[in-house]
């Protein structure tokens, strides 16, 4: 992503006479320096984990001395961690895929369309954003336990999709309706195609980029819920990542260090994921917001 | 297919992605209302249209909208099944005494007067007004940063990513992060001592008059990637050019951020904004659930946690109910106040 | 197709083909409830517990009960689902609602329990006279009407342990523990002008102004107050409450400073087992004893009752009673099994287990707790007087939280303690209905 070279000239420094590239230096200092505050919570996070409690307890700050791995194998023990990572990776990965494959066709519809129907689909996504889930949960539970869907990691992989549609509705469909004009439409349509061929070879490619950045914060958004996936699942062996780590809070609570580390292992994989896939994502957002 | 796919390769050569010239010349033309409609011709829903005012005759008109079926359908269904059914239940359900599973009588509207009546209430209105208070901070910080990093930063792309990172972390996971940084004997407190600040340690979570403005700034921390990301987009669509003559004609950083950049990203800051603030009413009920619980006392509680706390802790679901009927009002109220102050801001 | 987009379709179906695969084969079993068949032709019965949170190495205790069950019971599989406190409420909540969830389930006895007796079977006709001779902490186990919901798994009772050292260096005699409140006021004071902070605790989680409230209710509420207290009828707003929760606020200068801060779990143990400071309330786990003794030194670690307040009603007792029990949920369809498992978890085999491996403090009066901690057989011996009786079973859990996010607030006078407690009565009253009926 190009940083657009917007000069400022006359500034401040500029008249003090400091040299220009003496100027760049301190800004990209000053602009690493920026990142701290926001890295270094992630790194006390991991220092405590790898701390005795001894350690922890004497020199809060400092490294590790010595690391020890003890205060994960607990966590990864006795809460079933690697399980659950497997389980938190089908219902994310359903959830991303679902808000996708739901909004997009929708997005595209609105992205096209002027009729009053329109206002009922925004409207619908709307009221799914803006309604506590907590209201909603339970009755659904009801239906579901009706159906012997509960327990379901399907299912609530399915919901999580549902959920994040209003994401992946309102990026697409202002994307869409920029960058894909009604000229563009109509030529196609004068040409032969009908909308679902627009939609498939020309909406659709354009917008990978968006959609990957919907489906990637689709599955970052399912991974982080413990409340839905508290009511929906029963066994154990069922549980999601974040359900696990944060039942460590217990009324009873216990070690800051241990439920440090259940939480290292909780968003280990998120922070992977997003390590690698960063610039697709940030562009995507950028790519689908910048008006 | 292969007249088709030439035809393609024209088409996607003109239609631009992101933030090419000219189309940050169509857009900065074309100021648009915070609900963006494409501007111009009518719905090409109709298979077999052809252009220009003639309406195609009646069959095809329900073919056509037999073909939006398939678009909609699906989210439609889904979306009503999984949450709007199951919410317009439990919604309705304010005017009993709700206990699921069993005997629920109707209450009338007692739910809404006890919570009316109820101090607790209050408090936790009060505290809704306050968390508003941090949409200046919310907003300002990814700004100014997303400025920042616009102006010949090298390193802007590796920043961004890095402040990018908090947003990753699950708002469950937010409290159990900011616990021990944010403790009496914490990573803050600690710090300040160590460096002979230690005048300046405090109770952030554990005092009633510090833990929102402490609250606001942890989600601060959390968000202003998401901003960056936002606002560097909307950025690009700025004419390089009028942040030229800006500098040219004298105009101060400042100067150049309040008449040129704020207005040119209008629509996105309204509609960060609206986000934030809806956040305020709708999403903060993770972080306080796993960081404060609503305490010390209920000086940190939100509107959502309070129903949580209403409906699974003191098991009182028709009171929950009903507070999510207030909490309702309250959100459609300021998505409304959103589009009337976004419409009046755009045509000024 | 283009190919950017081709590619897109090649993983993204490739990644949803694997995902439907691993999430078939993850679902198989569906949902959970009492009808899901265990192995070949076995029953199974779900359990849902919170007890094995309660402290590190009980999880391996609650595997090897279950495990002794199913070799006495071979008709049946224990499907064991350990969830914490917390999320209990909820899943409960959730399970009742859809009328479907596990057969037994860890619930609190009295008032707590009763709160879910929508979902519960009351138990008062399975026990018989001989479970009632063997299980005493029965005698306290009813709710409001005298139905039982919970069984009685375990005994609790309040202790305080001190740091003989500490005493001495206050110039207190270390081998004298105070007994009337006037004479622990009076030491504590001591101990404050000697720099000592007297007592180890926090205000942050709540516990500690409740697990002060509980032994000093205890004295001051006569046998007849107490029943109308359990069978709901008396106001947390009356004089009683009014008096306990001031003498609490009055223990505020004995504390650290920054005691609204700290935690119960596990600040004020940590801080005492430290030697930062002299006393520290505990409902024992055992273990909590021991492990002052571990890191105190065994000589240097003393344990006394809840002394007694000018007006206790009653001779010298501790606060003791039943712990969290077991509860049979209606929807469940083997109520013999849910009952077979529970007379086992209640049996003098199964509470020798829980003595020797978890140091839990038995209900059977039959079970042995063999010891040779000297500490530890005092508080054995102080649980089994006869005028021991609580009143925690008639708070309602969620009053109580009213309690635990304001002790805090309590504690630095920022809050009154008559406020804080006439929210606590308001919410009981509007819990009525749901916990009376």
């Amino acid at each position: 992503m190009t940083s657009g070279a917007i000069r400022l000239r006359g500034s401040a420094a500029e008249r003090r006479g400091v040299g220009r590239r003496g100027r760049l230096v301190l800004r990209n200092l000053g602009a690493l320096g920026l990142c701290i505050p926001f890295v270094y919570p992630f790194y006390f996070l991991i220092i405590s984990a790898l701390k005795t409690t001894q350690n922890y307890a004497t020199n809060r700050l400092g490294l590790p001395h010595p690391v020890v791995f003890s205060q994960f194998n607990s966590a990864w023990r006795s809460a079933s961690l690697g399980q659950s990572l497997l389980n938190s990776a089908i219902a994310a990965g359903i959830g991303a895929v679902v808000t996708v494959v739901l909004s997009a066709p929708a997005a595209d519809w609105c992205a096209r369309t002027k009729s009053r129907t329109k206002n009922i689909v925004l409207g619908t996504v709307a009221c799914m954003w803006m309604i506590p889930t907590i209201i909603w949960v339970i009755p659904m539970f009801v239906e579901l336990s009706r159906a012997h869907l509960t327990d379901n990691l399907l299912v609530l992989g399915f919901i999580y999709g549902v959920t994040n549609t209003p994401l992946g509705v309102y990026l697409l469909y202002a994307y869409l309706a920029d960058a894909v004009s009604p000229d563009i439409r109509e030529a196609a349509i004068v040409a032969g195609a009908k909308p679902r061929h627009v939609f498939v070879r020309i909406c659709l490619p354009i917008a990978v980029p968006v959609l990957s950045t919907i489906a990637a914060l689709a599955f970052v958004w399912a991974w982080g819920d413990v409340l839905i996936a508290a009511v929906l699942l029963q066994s154990q062996s069922k549980w999601t990542v974040t359900l696990a780590a944060t039942s460590f809070v217990s009324r009873y609570g216990i070690s800051i260090q241990l439920e440090a580390a259940a939480a290292i292992i909780s968003m280990l994989p998120m922070i992977v994921i997003f390590a690698i896939g960063q610039r697709g994502i940030i562009k995507g957002l950028t790519v689908g917001s910048g008006r | 297919m292969g007249g088709a796919g030439g035809g393609e390769a024209e088409l996607r050569e003109t239609t631009s992605i992101g933030g090419g010239p000219r189309q940050a010349m169509t857009r900065a033309a074309n100021p648009v209302g915070v609900d963006a409609e494409p501007v111009s011709s009518d719905s090409l829903t109709s298979t077999a249209s052809s252009p220009g005012p003639s309406r195609p005759p009646r069959r095809t008109r329900w073919l056509g909208r037999l073909a939006t079926v398939p678009y909609i359908a699906p989210l439609l269904i889904s979306a009503v099944a999984v949450v709007v059914a199951p919410a317009a239940f439990g919604l309705s359900r304010s005017l009993f005494n709700w206990q699921p599973g069993t005997n629920s009588p109707f209450t009338g509207i007692s739910n809404f007067k006890l919570l009316a009546e109820s101090s607790t209430f209050h408090a936790i209105l009060v505290n809704e007004g306050y968390y508003l208070l941090g949409l200046p901070i919310w907003t300002l910080l990814p700004l100014l940063i997303a400025v920042f990093l616009f102006t010949r930063v090298r390193v802007a792309g590796l920043v961004r990513m890095l402040i990018f990172l908090p947003v990753v972390v699950s708002p469950a996971l937010l409290g159990i992060m900011f616990t021990p940084i944010l403790a009496p004997e914490g990573l803050v407190n600690t710090t300040l001592q160590k460096t002979g600040l230690g005048g300046l340690a405090r109770p952030w979570i554990d005092d009633p008059s510090l833990v929102k403005p402490t609250i606001i700034l942890v989600l601060a921390w959390a968000n202003v990637g998401l901003g960056v990301a936002i606002f560097t987009a909307a950025l690009t669509s700025i004419q390089p050019d009028l942040l030229d003559a800006a500098a040219v004609n004298g105009a101060g950083s400042w100067q150049r951020i309040r008449y040129v950049i704020v207005p040119g990203i209008k629509r996105t800051l309204i509609l960060w904004m609206t986000f934030q603030a809806l956040g305020v009413f709708l999403w903060l009920f993770g972080l306080i659930y796993s960081l404060t619980a609503g305490g010390p006392g209920n000086s940190s509680a939100s509107i959502d946690y309070d129903v949580f706390t209403n409906t699974i802790s003191n098991g009182l679901f028709g009171v929950g109910a009903a507070e999510s009927v207030y909490l309702l009002a309250m959100v459609i109220l300021i998505a409304v106040a959103a589009w009337v102050i976004g419409r009046r801001w755009s045509h000024d | 197709m283009r190919t950017p987009y081709r590619r897109l379709m090649k993983s993204g179906s490739a990644v949803l083909a694997t995902v439907l695969c691993a999430a078939a084969a993850a679902s198989c079993g569906g949902s959970s409830g009492s009808h899901s068949q265990g192995h070949a032709g076995k029953k199974t019965l779900v359990v849902w517990q919170f007890w094995s949170g309660f402290a590190a190495g009980l999880q391996p205790l609650q595997k090897k009960l279950d495990a002794e069950f199913e070799a006495k019971y071979p008709q049946y599989t224990v499907n064991d689902v350990p969830i914490s406190f917390t999320q209990m409420g909820t899943k409960l909540t959730a399970a009742i609602a859809a009328g479907t969830g596990p057969n037994i389930v860890s619930v609190f006895p009295g008032v707590a329990g009763a709160a879910y007796r929508n979902g519960l079977i009351p138990l008062q006709s399975y026990i018989t006279a001989s479970d009632r001779k063997n299980w005493r902490l029965l005698a306290e186990a009813a709710g409001p009407g005298g139905s039982i919901l919970s069984i009685p798994w375990s005994e609790y009772g309040y202790f305080l342990y001190y740091n003989k050292k500490l005493f001495k260096k206050a110039g207190l005699n270390p081998n004298v523990a105070p007994t009337t409140w006037q004479q622990f006021i009076k030491d504590c004071q001591v101990l404050k002008s000697h720099g000592i902070t007297a007592l180890s605790g926090g205000f942050k989680d709540g516990y500690e102004w409740e697990w002060w409230a509980y032994p000093l209710l205890d004295q001051l509420m006569s046998p007849a107050v107490t029943k109308s207290w359990l069978d709901y009828n008396y106001p947390i707003t009356s004089p009683v409450f009014q008096k306990v929760w001031s003498y609490i606020k009055a223990l505020g200068p004995y504390y650290a400073k920054d005691a609204f801060g700290l935690t119960l779990y596990n600040d004020a143990y940590n801080n005492f087992y430290a030697g930062k400071a002299a006393m520290v309330l505990d409902a024992p786990l055992v273990s909590n004893v021991v492990a002052s003794q571990k890191a105190l030194g065994t000589a240097n670690v003393g344990v006394f009752p809840v002394p007694r307040l000018p007006g206790s009603l009653y001779p010298p007792f501790v606060d003791a009673g039943p712990n969290s029990g077991w509860g049979i949920t209606r929807w469940t369809t083997d109520t013999r099994g849910a009952w077979d498992y529970i007379n086992f978890m209640e049996g003098a085999k199964a509470q020798n287990l829980m003595w020797s491996l978890g140091h839990i403090i038995p209900n059977n009066v039959q079970s042995v707790t063999p010891t040779s901690n000297p500490a530890i057989q005092s508080i054995l011996t102080a649980i089994k007087n006869p005028v021991n009786h609580t009143i925690y079973v008639g708070f309602p859990v969620s009053v109580l939280a009213i309690n635990e996010r304001y002790a805090g607030e309590m504690i630095t006078g920022r809050t009154s303690t008559s406020s804080v407690l006439k929210m606590m009565e308001q919410l009981r009253l509007q819990l009525r209905p749901k916990i009376v009926g």
